[in-house]
């Protein structure tokens, strides 16, 4: 019997996205309970790495169509944010009573809140487990 | 970057009573890389019983994990595991049966793979 082919989706999702815009990402195939990292690499117009040190303020969740936070995400600068690096992360069963599509949003200030956007919205898609 | 929609045209089929052992092959999402499972701590299978929406329904009618049958194959460098379903597992089963496996590893990070599709035929021979 040949072996049953199975899929498994990445447990780390890379984007780049531009500094200081909104940016749209859509995660689909999320299954309810899962690990999930959003890997995001922040870059300047031109394709460049963006210092995002100073970034100290990040928030980041999953909401119902409703505007309902349905799961917090913890957000963290890579190596510092010298690199443009940040993660989001749902940890192993955070994401359990998922089902559906929710709006991911992530906004970042600085210390002294003079600089303040909303670096990402989007779609993940939770499919339900059982 | 782009990930593939869940689906479940992947049928496969056995007959019900059957001792048999299901191989698996797990790979990545998106490069179809196999992926290595020798540093994988847990793999769950569970087999529901469709409910007319499609769905799984009830309680696992089977809950196989690593260790106990579900073994890796070669190692598990290749992504091969193997569920071993003994008589009793399937002889009252007929019909088509949702399919879930979950894979944690070495960090503790789970995934699940896209479910699938089991046929399960009524064994005619039965005595």
């Amino acid at each position: 019997m040949n072996p049953i082919p199975l899929v498994a989706q990445a447990v780390t999702r890379s984007f780049t996205v531009v500094a200081n815009q909104t940016n749209t990402i859509f995660v689909d195939e999320h299954y309810a309970g899962d690990t999930l990292i959003i890997a995001l690499a922040f870059v300047d117009e031109a394709g460049v790495a963006v210092n995002i040190s100073t970034y100290s303020s990040l928030t980041a969740g999953l909401y119902t169509a409703a505007g309902v936070l349905a799961l917090s995400l913890t957000a963290a600068l890579s190596g510092g944010g010298t690199g443009g690096l940040m993660t989001l992360t749902a940890a192993a069963a955070a994401s359990a009573a998922l089902d559906g599509d929710y709006r991911l949003e992530l906004q970042v200030a600085n210390a002294g809140v003079t600089v303040k956007y909303t670096a990402v919205t989007g779609i993940v898609r939770v499919q339900p487990t059982y | 970057m782009s990930h593939t929609s869940t689906r479940l045209s992947d049928f496969h089929r056995m007959v019900s009573g059957d001792i048999v052992a299901l191989q698996y092959r797990v790979t990545e999402g998106i490069s179809g890389a196999v992926i290595d499972l020798s540093a994988f701590t847990a793999i769950a299978i569970k087999v529901f019983a469709l409910g007319a929406d499609g769905r799984p329904t009830g309680a696992a009618l089977i809950t196989d994990a690593l260790a106990a049958d579900v073994t890796l194959v070669s190692g598990g460098t290749t992504g091969l595991f193997q569920q071993a379903l003994a008589l009793a597992d399937t002889a009252g089963l007929a019909g088509s049966y949702w399919v879930q496996v979950k894979l944690t590893n070495a960090s503790s990070q789970v995934r699940t793979c896209q479910p699938f599709i089991l046929i399960i035929d009524a064994d005619l021979i039965t005595a």
